[in-house]
Parts: C-alpha cells; structure tokens; sequence
C-alpha cells in the first residue's frame, strides 16, 4: 500500500528524498528488458508503443522479445483517452507504475510509505509552481550519477505556459465549470462522453481537454523540423518520467472535483463496470497480469490515492471533505442527469487546415432561440464548438479556431474570438488499421459568450477560421465537421 | 457477476436495444411465415445436375419472391444489431426533425446492400451446396473462421469501427446518411460474407443457426479494432475469453466476476 501523494514543490527540494528515490527507481525499471512486465519500457507500451519508432530511437532491440506468457494477455496501446473511460483507466495504470516504483524502494531500504509525487503546476500560490521541477531537467543526481528523470525527448520549454507551437494557457476552468462527470454528446462534460473500449474515443472531457491534453503539447513542443518530445505523442509519452508527475496531478484535480458536493459523479453500469469485452490490465510486482474496472478506482476503493491536499491548485474551494471522501452526487443513470443539449449549428463540408487559415461558415438554426429551444427544450444556456472527426498524421496536432461574423477579417478579431484545441494522439486516432478504426478524434470546447455576441450581428451565420499554428511545418488535417451544439439545463 | 453486468449494460447502450428489436422481429417474422429457411431449402435439395437444370430452366424464378423474402428478412435479422455504433453517430449529429429521415436512409442503403450481396452469395451457396452434398456445412463453418482469422478480415472489421458526422441541414442529410450506409454495408460484407453462407447450409435446425451465426457476428463487431494480422477470430476471443478457453464464461458465472 503506497504512502500519501505529495507536491512536489512542497518536498523541500530540489532532490528531496521522494525525487531522489524516484529517480533511482526509474534508472533501475529502465535496466529492466521488455519481456519484464515491471520495466520501464514494458509500462510504456501499455500506453502506446511505437515499435520502430522505439528500436530507430534505441528504446529496445529490433527484435523485441515477448513477456512470457500469462493467464492474461498483454494489451499493449491500452490507454484510454477521448471518452469516459480516461480518467479511471489512468488512475489504475499510475497505481501499477506507483507499486513497481514502491517495490524496488523498499527493497533497498528506502522509505516504506514512498508514493509518487504530483506535480501540482496550477497552484496560483506558488509562483514557481509551472517551471518544470529541477529534478527533471539536471543532467546528473547531487551524487554525480546520470539523472534518469532528464533522460527524455522534450521540446524547448521549461515552463508550462503559452508556446509558439500551443498558444493557449492551461486552466483549471473544467474543475468548476464542468458539474457533471459523463458528456452529452457535443458538450464537454468533466470525464468525457459515453465511449467503449478505446485508445481513443470521440470526444475529450473537460479534465482531459485542459490541462491534460495542453500540458502533453507544451512539454512535447512541435518546434518542426525538430523532432517532436516524447510528451507530443501517446506511443512514447509515458516514457518520460514527467508523465508520471504529470499524470499523478491529472488525477487528483479528478479526486477534488469528486469531493465538491455539487458535481455528479458517473456511477452507472456501463461505466463502473468498464468496457466489454476488453477489459483494463496491468502488471503486479511480480510480474504476473491483473485486471481492474472503473469501480476499482473510485474513493473508497483499492486503487483510490491518498492525496495530502485536494484543494491547492484544483480550483476546488476548501474546505473539501478529508482526503479520498466521495462527496458528489452521483449519477446511475449512464448519462447526464439534469441537462438537455442538440445541435444548433453546423458547416457543409469536411475542410482541410493548413498553417493557413481556412476559412468555413457555419449555418445556424434559422431561428436561433427556436433552434436551441427545439434542440434542448428550453432558451439559453451553453454553447459548445465542435471539430468532428478530426484526422491526420501528425502524433497530436493544435487547432487555432477563430469565430468572427460572415467577412469579417479574423486577424482583427480580439482574442476572446480565438480558442485553442490541442489533439493529443491524432495520429493513433486516424490510422484506419490501428486501433481506432480510423475515425479520428472530436475536440469540444465551449464557445456560449462568442456565440452570444456573434448571434446579435449575424443570427443565421458564425464564420469559422481555422488554422495550425506557425511551428507545425507542412502537416495537413482534415475535419469532417464543424458544429455548434447548445447545453441547456432542465 | 462485474462482467456480465458490463455486457447487459453495453446492450443498453445508445441505440442498440432498438436495433436489437428490429432484429427480432425479423427473426420472428423468418421463424413464422412460410418464407423462412427458402434459400436453406433450395440449397439443401439441390446436386450439381439439378444445378445446372435450374440455371438452364430457370424454374426457380418462380419461387424468386420467396427467396428474395427470405434472404432480406435474414439480413435485417443478423445484420442490423451491428451498427449500433455508426446509428449512434447519426442521432447525435442531426437536429431531431432530421433523424428519422437519416437513420431510414441509413438502414435502407445498409440493408439494401447487403440485400444485393445476395446476387453473389447464394449462387456460391447453392455451389457449394451442390458440389459438397453433407460436408457442405462443415466446409463453409471452417472457412468462415478461417476467413475471420485473416488479415483481410481485420482490415474490414476495422472499417466497420468508422462513424463520421453528417450534415446539419439540406438534402445531404439524407444522402450521406446513405453513402454512409453504402459504405458501412460494403466493409461489413467484406468482414461477415463467408458466416451468411453457414446458416443457408442447414435445413432442419436453419434458424436455430441463424441465431447463432447473428450472436457470433455481434461478438465479432463489440471486439474493438485492431492491426490486421492472422489472429484467433474476434468473436471467438469475445464469446471464450482471449486466455484460455471457457475462462471468460466461468469468471462470468462467478459472483465476484
């Protein structure tokens, strides 16, 4: 049983002994072959593995040789994004990492409650809180020994901000703004839409969104020609000691957003009992396969963590119930509960994006309110971009969407006219033989105060112009879609 | 019991229990007209002589509004549970006064191709009927699974996974709705054609086999996509477990399964 989860900043670092031990433990699953379920490489792959893209980068040997057999089958490329199943499916893949870490700490006499630190980069009281920690980016350990948290494929920045390549700023809007866990589809929900077994889905939620997805583009960079980081693509990213971090505050913001009586948790069958019929596995200390469902990771459960504090820099006001408490309401139902949503806009045709803007115009219901009335039953509410079957070949991509009224010039838009998407692993998404079946992925990001201002110059018409940004070279992507979708609740 | 609450829970999922009841009903309306087990019925009284004197008289044309019944109804029967997912898509990306104009054209292009697919594929039945006599079954069932073990397969499986959006408003509604039936029906015959021959190769228990090749394919379309390669058959992996044989259905069986 591992330890409570602490921030990093809050160790009395750099090289505490919690990172200190982290360190030598990565070094130590890293001299670990493929075929031992407990090494680095092997954890990695349950992520997504690339494998010539790991033998060209010397990851592993060109012939790889497999696990031994096990009662249970390995499921490689198994992580779960763009869809409901994200947040839970990760919360069990960093507890088995957590435990092989753990195992060979104690086993060397380090602390017996060791537990993987979060980097907690949306802390507004910590000023330092998005510099990349220093353990990560030293060449060599206080002994003088080679660091293996620095040993990773990353872009150039050292800190989590906006970046030439994603200009956009990482928030914690989706902890408050998102009440419900499963997403209607169109709309953004906290955990994602209704999915199945999946690398990747059709809809990111709004945890996955921002800051999971943005923080993977920032620290991966696509400052092309450079080679992309490790981060950028889901085939290599979990190779990164950073990802672990990462990953570790990704889940918490979920285990306080759980905690605010307001937010409604999904609880019904088809998602606590997980997909069918492939099911989630990972390996033990041992070596040996087990398998878990979603309800394995909820509070109280065997995979839920112990985190020291669920309110700094999870935009969750304190005072939040003890740590691991499930406060929120919950919802069996399978679906949203409270609210309605329908389509209330869309374009014509698929349109394909460049570094130069294209440029697109969006039909809205001929009588906007009506529409939205017809499409959720009530006027008002929320509206929500929709960029729909996204491809392309790029590992992730970034879309600039700038929403104006028909003509106008975007490049005089204000910046509250602009969002940006990040499209964590839309290569794995569009290969048509992978394992996604090539319907690539929808990003959903909500849009009701543009909407709202657009709608009082021109009700029948938005214009959307779209673009990659500068640093993306000459990748080129496709999207089927553009829609609007209203949220309205009953 | 997690395992078959999983499945239940899948099962009433988005638009499937109403494909499911589409389903149904055309294996009622197989199980209760006279009309069901016809093209069964002519593959199973027929020798290469009385083959080649049906091609050359053509006397089953008189019969050709039974087979073409039968045949359709057998479609609408094992096929229609198995786009649950791109339905799904449709009903989620038009506006309601547009949905059931698209999922119709949908249904109707899918089940329409499908229906054509028996132009080809009940002469090969009738084929192999008349040229295998008994061993007939034996040899469709085995390569069925073989065909499903193939690469060929996977690759058409997986295109069968593909949902894309249609448009919001026009005539596209209705015509992407059905190019995307076309499509999803003509991947779909790529991955299932050789298990629609299984069921027209048993005469006395054919429904009972319809039955079972429907609950296969379904199996063989909730296995998620996957890289084309020689593979035991997703459906097999979905029915007995992907480990060891019966292990699947003995955790199902188990209370803390």
């Amino acid at each position: 049983m591992a330890g409570t989860r602490m921030d990093i900043a809050t160790l009395g670092g750099p090289w505490s002994d919690t990172m200190l031990w982290y360190a030598r433990a990565v070094g130590e699953l890293r001299t670990r072959p493929f075929n031992d379920r407990t090494s680095w490489v092997y954890m990695g792959s349950l992520h997504g593995i690339d494998v010539q893209g790991w033998v060209n980068q010397g990851l592993v040997p060109p012939n790889i040789p497999s696990p031994p057999p096990d009662p249970l089958q390995d499921r490689f490329n198994q992580c779960q994004h763009a869809g409901w199943f994200f947040l839970p499916w990760h919360r069990g893949y960093v507890f088995a990492m957590e435990a092989l870490l753990a195992d060979w700490i104690v086993s060397q006499g380090g602390p017996a409650d060791w537990a993987l630190p979060y980097w907690n980069y949306l802390d507004d009281t910590n000023p330092t809180a998005r510099d990349y920690p220093q353990e990560f980016l030293d060449a060599t350990l206080p002994d003088g020994s080679p660091n293996s948290l620095s040993d990773a494929l990353r872009g150039p920045a050292t800190r989590l901000a906006p970046q030439p390549w994603i200009p956009t700023d990482i928030s914690l809007t989706s902890q408050t703004s998102e009440d419900v866990y499963t997403a209607i589809p169109g709309t953004l929900g906290y955990g994602g839409p209704i999915s199945g077994y999946s690398q990747f889905g059709n809809g990111y939620g709004g945890n996955e969104s921002d800051p999971h997805n943005l923080v993977h583009v920032m620290i991966g960079g696509d400052t092309s020609p450079d080679p992309q980081g490790w981060m950028y693509d889901p085939n290599f990213a979990a190779l990164d000691p950073i990802f672990w971090v990462h990953h570790c505050n990704v889940d918490r913001l979920w285990a306080a957003w759980m905690t605010d009586p307001s937010h409604t948790q999904e609880m019904g069958d088809a998602w606590k009992n997980g997909p069918f019929p492939m099911q989630f596995t990972m390996p033990d200390t041992a070596g040996a396969l087990w398998i878990f469902d979603p309800d394995d990771t909820l509070p109280g459960s065997v995979l839920a963590p112990t985190y020291d504090n669920l309110t700094d820099g999870t935009g969750i006001a304190p005072p939040a119930p003890p740590a691991g408490a499930i406060a929120m309401a919950s919802s069996s139902s399978g679906s949203t509960s409270k609210s309605r949503a329908g389509l209330v806009g869309a374009n014509k045709d698929a349109l394909t994006v460049t570094r130069s803007s294209a440029r697109t115009g969006i039909q809205m219901a001929s009588q906007p309110a009506a529409g939205l009335a017809a499409a959720t039953g009530a006027p008002g509410g929320r509206y929500y971009l929709n960029l729909e079957g996204v491809r392309g070949a790029s590992p992730s991509s970034v879309l600039n969407v700038v929403l104006t009224p028909p003509g106008d010039d975007p490049g005089a838009a204000g910046p509250e006219a602009t969002k940006t998407v990040a499209l964590f692993g839309l290569a794995n998404a569009s290969a048509a033989d992978g394992p996604h079946g090539g319907s690539g992925l929808s990003a959903t990001v909500e849009i009701t105060d543009i909407v709202n201002a657009l709608q009082a110059v021109n009700p029948a018409e938005i214009e959307a112009h779209i673009a990659l940004p500068e640093t993306a070279g000459d990748t080129e992507i496709t999207i089927e879609r553009i829609s609007i979708y209203a949220k309205q609740d009953t | 019991m997690r395992r078959l609450k999983a499945f239940q829970a899948q099962l009433l999922t988005g638009p499937l229990p109403y494909l499911l009841g589409v389903s149904v009903i055309a294996y009622a309306a197989l199980w209760t007209s006279s009309v069901g087990g016809a093209v069964a019925a002519l593959c199973g009284r027929i020798s290469v002589q009385a083959l080649i004197g049906y091609l050359a008289a053509l006397p089953w044309a008189l019969g050709l509004g039974r087979l073409i019944t039968d045949w359709g109804l057998m479609v609408v029967a094992m096929m229609t549970p198995l786009v649950s997912l791109q339905v799904a898509r449709i009903l989620w990306s038009s506006r309601p006064a547009g949905r059931p104009g698209a999922v119709s054209c949908f249904l109707l292009a899918y089940w329409g191709i499908w229906a054509l697919s028996g132009l080809i594929l009940i002469p090969v039945a009738l084929i192999v009927s008349s040229t295998l006599g008994t061993a007939a079954l034996m040899a469709t069932l085995a390569a069925a699974l073989m065909y499903s073990a193939s690469p060929v397969a996977q690759r058409a499986r997986n295109r069968c996974h593909r949902a894309d959006p249609i448009p919001a408003f026009g005539v596209g509604i209705m015509t992407r709705s059905a190019r995307a039936g076309l499509i999803t029906g003509a991947n779909c015959i790529g991955a299932c054609w050789p298990w629609m021959l299984v069921p027209v190769m048993v005469q006395s228990y054919h429904f009972t086999a319809m039955i079972f090749v429907g609950l296969y394919l379904f199996a063989d379309r909730i296995a998620p996509p996957a890289p084309p390669r020689w593979q035991r058959p997703p459906g097999i992996e979905t029915l007995l477990g992907s480990y060891r044989p019966f292990a699947r259905l003995r955790r199902l069986l188990r209370p803390d399964g």
